[in-house]
């Protein structure tokens, strides 16, 4: 399959300080990609060296199989969508969206018959005449996202552009982003924080921290399977309970557990008497549920009532506290109380043993 | 209404500041240039427009008002010069604000300490040093000769060019520092945006910084231009009296002349063409509101 940005061996350096540390990952065609990481792991760096605004200390960036290192910004066929949008405050809607055709040289109508075309994209035909100023932050969200989009990118980048809405715009915006990636079949590139957002949106997540690639996967793979302690801890939430490894054979081993209970897993490559990490997610546990493999005593010590969901911690019998998280559906909606005693299930399966 | 009185008794030495030392100059002024001037010297309490039509016209022997360019020539001398002034302040004042405003946080302190430090130093002696550094055998002219740029030439010294350098030394200040303001203020991301949009850096110059850069390109160049215009002290030291503008000519009337109405109403016509420039300016603001 062809690439739309390969990327070698790329390092950033500021003075001592290694902000990108030797990554190494393609981006593929038409796909929404997304960088997660907290702040100052290097996702945006990496960004800004795909635009051409930083250059890398060492490594080799290509778009769609060319070196681009040498191009200067405003040489690279991919576009921007700023974090605060960064629209020119002295022209209107319509002139920021023609402004990246108006310096490639086009033709007058065709720049009016193209950012007509983006205005009816974004809905926001009605707004062509406005100033930036006169536009509430949606808005100039769409009008980034148009101005980026109008001169046919290989690349989007996008900067945190949801940050900066509020919680329900946030969230229709991702649907309408998400559309707009399949509508136009440009290859997304989607910085955030936000591991919900990239759950939603992405076809595949590059998990980043201190500069490294953590995992890089499918959202799906990325929760279900993350490859280490902080992938697990990053996205989503989780029970970690720290174990050893026991007993091993070929095929399976044998997990030392502070709930005592009787664990193998599929062996890959443990040691005998090696440390590792336990991972459960509180929505595999399931309380008083009957038939699951492993069954647990134990204690309601805390509860969050979050309307679709209610989040418990219980105690159980070996004094272990466990994130369990319910959902309220029709044919369940029991509301346990503090001190209530319970029974808590969940499937072997659903534990996943990490080594970092 | 207790209130009012209160704020009345407050702004009372503003008032009084204002109207003393402002309106009441102006209105003798407005009044003495409408008085005949008195041939001893001062004016006569007589009403005549007569400092008006000196302007344009002087009387012949036989008493004939005939046209007379000699003043208008120093009143389009003293507008070119102050407009090139300002021209060459702000081709010079962009790039030197834009440079400060790249520059680290002590770096820009120190510069702009630099730009307003000649404001310590008495204007006299500051336009003396360009006399020193201009004249004949100056510090100049062996300068160049010495390097062989030049050869056998007539003085740097006493013509428009040197009174422009003195002017353009003296007001340049008041040109950096508000376009280095505006520049400041600047979003780099938009510059960064521009790039991103295909666009070189000559054309974000053009179409992102210098609009944007607008307020403070024209806020200095009032600051420079409105100053100027009134300026005495360059042409007499650098122009060497040779060459007048309006600002000297006032100063002869109301001097050495001892043609009071005639200086007033040079006054009055100096004011005029300031409040016209200011009123096209603060029009054009009133339009740039819409936009921010």
């Amino acid at each position: 399959m062809k690439h739309a940005i390969n990327i070698k061996n790329v390092s950033k350096y500021y003075g001592d300080y290694r902000a990108i540390k030797d990554i190494s990952f393609d981006i593929r065609d038409n796909e929404f990609f997304t960088l997660l990481g907290p702040s100052g792991c290097g996702k945006t760096t990496l960004l800004r060296m795909i635009a051409g605004f930083e250059i890398p200390s060492g490594g080799v960036i290509k778009l769609h199989g060319t070196d681009i290192q040498a191009l200067p910004a405003h040489k690279r066929c991919v576009n921007t969508v700023f974090q605060n949008y960064a629209l020119f405050p002295h022209m209107n809607v319509a002139q920021n969206i023609g402004f990246g055709l108006e310096m490639l040289k086009w033709s007058e109508e065709n720049i009016a018959a193209r950012v007509d075309e983006m205005l009816e994209l974004v809905h926001m035909r009605p707004f062509a005449a406005r100033m930036p100023a006169a536009l509430s932050g949606g808005q100039q969200q769409r009008i980034a996202l148009a101005r980026a989009l109008a001169p046919k990118p290989e690349v989007l980048l996008l900067d945190e552009p949801l940050s900066a809405l509020d919680l329900k715009l946030r969230q229709s915006m991702r649907d309408e982003l998400q559309q707009l990636q399949r509508d136009t079949g440009i290859t997304f590139i989607f910085v955030t924080h936000d591991q919900e957002e990239a759950l939603a949106m992405s076809d595949r997540i590059c998990v980043l921290a201190e500069g490294e690639v953590q995992q890089l996967s499918s959202p799906n793979e990325i929760y279900e399977n993350p490859i280490n302690k902080f992938v697990a801890d990053f996205i989503g939430e989780t029970n970690f309970m720290a174990v050893t490894i026991g007993a091993v054979n070929s095929a399976t081993a044998a997990i030392t557990n502070p709930l005592g209970i009787q664990l193998n897993v599929p062996n890959a490559g443990y040691r005998p008497g090696q440390e590792a990490t336990m991972s459960l997610r509180p929505e595999k546990i399931s309380i008083n549920t009957q038939g699951l493999e492993v069954n647990l005593q134990g204690e309601i010590v805390h509860r969050t009532y979050m309307g679709g969901y209610t989040h418990y911690k219980v105690r159980t019998a070996n004094g272990i506290e466990l994130r369990v998280s319910k959902r309220n559906t029709i044919s369940n909606d029991t509301e346990y109380q503090l001190q209530q005693r319970v029974d808590i299930g969940f499937s072997k399966t659903s534990v996943r043993v990490l080594c970092q | 209404m207790k209130k009012l009185s209160l704020n009345f008794w407050g702004l009372l030495p503003a008032y009084l500041v204002m109207s003393l030392l402002m309106v009441l100059p102006l209105l003798i002024i407005f009044y003495v240039s409408f008085m005949s001037s008195d041939p001893y010297g001062g004016y006569k309490a007589v009403f005549s427009l007569d400092s008006y039509t000196q302007i344009l016209y002087s009387y012949d022997w036989d008493e004939n008002l005939v046209l007379n360019l000699q003043y208008l020539k120093i009143i389009a001398r003293t507008l070119l010069l102050s407009a090139a002034t300002a021209i060459i302040c702000l081709l010079i004042s962009f790039p030197v604000a834009y440079y400060i405003s790249r520059q680290s946080h002590t770096m820009k302190t120190l510069l702009l300490y630099l730009v307003t430090l000649p404001f310590w130093v008495s204007m006299v002696v500051r336009v003396y040093a360009w006399v020193l550094i201009l004249s004949n055998d100056g510090v100049l002219e062996n300068g160049l000769r010495f390097f062989g740029l030049i050869g056998d030439i007539d003085s740097l010294l006493y013509n428009n060019g040197a009174m422009m350098v003195g002017m353009v030394y003296t007001y340049i200040p008041l040109m950096i520092l508000p376009i280095y303001a505006s520049i400041e203020k600047l979003d780099s991301r938009l510059i960064e945006a521009a790039s991103d949009l295909y666009s070189s850096r000559m054309n974000t110059l053009r179409r992102i910084i210098l609009p944007l850069c607008k307020p403070g390109i024209v806020a200095g160049f009032v600051l420079v231009f409105v100053p100027s215009l009134g300026t005495v002290l360059e042409p007499m030291l650098l122009g060497g009296g040779k060459t007048m503008m309006l600002g000297n000519l006032i100063q002869n009337q109301f001097g050495v002349a001892r043609n009071w109405s005639f200086g007033a109403s040079l006054t009055v016509l100096l004011l005029c063409i300031v409040l016209i420039f200011l009123m096209f300016q603060a029009r054009r603001t009133n339009l740039n509101k819409e936009f921010s």
